[in-house]
């Protein structure tokens, strides 16, 4: 992997997303005790997620809960393209009222990240360093999980400055 | 339909009603053989569709292209028509779009090549003819096949059957059928799932016209455990071809290089369980969802997909993918498109008719495109300083694959 991706605008914007969600979301904390993932630096996964795309909303308490058992940080943000009208209902219609007020991804950011080619696609990021392979998709749990560890391992391979 | 094409679809239902009943094409012959429109735009309305929750005609999602592109099956429909309904756009002058409620289930996706059946997402298969005629009263003919995230299926016997016969399809009897279906089901056996991130199945169909039923099934099993070295074991955003001897995926996690969209070879006998997943193209970059269309004699398939709103078409035999073009102002494909038989790409989309959205409000609806006559694609035959194969889709080409199509669903064309 030759590219990573050091994106002050979208750290900023991630650290603001972390911040609001911590406050909402005391699992986040106990997420980070149990640190099955976490040596140094806290890992984190951000789920864009889509009401337009059929299994992200679906399938976004399983492959959550699943993630933050082996240790990461989960956060959600909602794909600007979705309207906050039609994001409203669909989250209700689901009963995922956590995320109702999720953060917009900053489209531009979508797009040089590559997080707007599928729903949901995940990146992971550790100390401000993101991976520069979303991943695409919904997937069953132990493909995730090996996913998710595989970007957590490259990360780990760059001190955090 | 755009006005300006009224001349275009009248002459060309005239010719093809002239084909349907075995009158020569006479003085419409040159009509017949005119060049499609290179872009249309048919809006939905809302006395159709209802209305979504951003107040337009409701435009759906996980839309499927039938191969003659008379038909959409879309996802994800709206208050008015249910879960998944069934468009048919309009082919006649003056003639309304029209939209069918299914019984069926949000990504119910059809048997690609030939849409005999409409699959529901928990493998009940429906005649496509029933789900036309009977909508939601539609009933399931039988149960099996892959279920599960982005499963798709094809008809395997389809082309096979009529090379052999060196023609088009035809009513027939009783007839074997074989369904290869592709998917990542969730509920695989974990024991299992390191061997291969994908499975699939084949299903032998009996079908008398009337009643259908699975005769043999052979899998599910994982598939491409050969290529975890390169290509890791986890892929995303799987697509069977439409013959369903090849796949489309982005490898996740790659040994070597980095994710793009590839596409991978499966074994073209339905009766085969060793199936090579060798490497046949490498788009080279990450796109969403890249569908396939049909694959012309000698020639690899082509791929559609979107990518940030814009549609592609890729050329395989080239290499070479081409942007398609927006004949409106603030195109955006709302989900992966289709490509017909005839080589048409269609998509659901957004626009405006002017860049001023005050003076244009947003619409929804399908968008029809002639690849063939996109700029990238002429541009790109001229730097070469030749002619491109094809200089466009021809109205009969259209014609032929309607009456095709209705032909084997019993349909009016």
């Amino acid at each position: 992997m030759s590219v990573w991706t050091r994106c002050d605008r979208a750290w900023a914007w991630l650290v603001a997303l972390v911040v609001g969600l911590l406050a909402v979301d005391a699992l986040h904390g106990q997420a980070i005790a149990a640190g099955s993932e976490v040596d140094d630096a806290p890992v984190a996964v951000l789920m864009v997620l889509s009401s337009r795309m059929p299994y992200a909303l679906q399938e976004w308490p399983r492959m959550k809960r699943v993630a933050k058992r082996a240790g990461f940080i989960v956060l959600a943000a909602r794909d600007s393209r979705v309207p906050s009208q039609e994001w409203a209902a669909a989250v209700s219609a689901r009963d995922l009222f956590e995320l109702r007020d999720v953060p917009v991804l900053d489209e531009q950011m979508g797009i040089d990240l590559g997080l707007l080619h599928h729903a949901p696609s995940s990146l992971v990021v550790r100390c401000g360093v993101w991976h520069p392979w979303p991943i695409l998709g919904v997937m069953p749990d132990q493909a995730w999980v090996e996913l998710l560890r595989h970007r957590a391992a490259q990360l780990r391979e760059r001190p955090c400055s | 339909m755009s006005g300006l094409n009224h001349w275009a679809l009248s002459a060309g239902f005239v010719a093809c009603a002239m084909l349907v009943s075995g009158v020569g094409a006479g003085s419409t012959e040159h009509l017949a053989d005119s060049c499609i429109p290179a872009q249309e735009y048919v809006a939905l309305n809302a006395a159709t569709v209802g209305l979504g929750q951003d107040g337009l005609p409701a435009l759906g999602s996980y839309e499927r292209i039938s191969p003659d592109g008379r038909f959409i099956l879309r996802s994800y429909s709206g208050a008015q028509l249910g879960k998944v309904s069934l468009i048919e756009l309009p082919w006649l002058e003056g003639e309304a779009l029209k939209a069918y409620p299914t019984p069926l289930s949000n990504e119910a996706f059809p048997v690609q090549g030939t849409w005999r059946y409409l699959i529901d997402v928990n493998g009940d298969h429906y005649r496509f003819t029933d789900v036309y005629r009977r909508g939601r009263q539609a009933k399931p003919l039988f149960r099996g096949g892959m279920t599960g995230f982005y499963a798709a299926a094809s008809e395997m016997s389809l082309e096979a059957s009529v090379q052999e016969r060196g023609g088009p399809l035809a009513e027939e009897p009783t007839r074997k059928i074989h369904l290869r279906s592709l998917s990542w089901p969730q509920d695989a056996d974990p024991d299992s799932q390191g061997i291969g991130p994908l499975q699939l199945m084949t299903l032998e169909i009996l079908d008398d016209g009337q009643s259908a039923r699975v005769v043999h099934r052979q899998g599910p099993q994982f598939i491409c455990d050969g290529r975890v070295a390169t290509d890791g074991n986890a892929y995303a955003l799987p697509m069977l071809s439409v013959r369903g001897d090849e796949f489309s995926a982005i490898a996740q996690a790659p040994r070597v290089g980095q994710p793009s969209m590839r596409i991978y070879r499966l074994a073209p006998s339905a009766n085969s369980v060793n199936h090579s997943c060798d490497l046949v193209a490498d788009l080279g970059l990450t796109v969403s969802k890249a569908v396939f269309g049909f694959a012309r004699a000698g020639e690899s398939a082509w791929l559609a997909y979107s990518d940030l709103g814009n549609v592609y078409v890729h050329d395989r035999t080239l290499g070479v993918s081409f942007r398609l073009d927006h004949g409106k102002s603030r195109v955006l494909a709302s989900a992966f498109p289709g490509l017909t038989r005839d080589g048409r790409v269609i998509y659901g989309a957004s626009w405006r008719e002017c860049a001023d959205g005050a003076k244009c409000p947003e619409k929804n609806g399908y968008v029809v495109i002639d690849p063939y006559q996109s700029t990238a694609y002429r541009a790109y035959w001229q730097q070469q300083g030749q002619s491109p194969p094809q200089s466009c889709i021809r109205w009969q080409a259209v014609q032929d694959e309607r009456l095709r199509f209705a032909r084997m669903h019993h349909l009016t064309p």
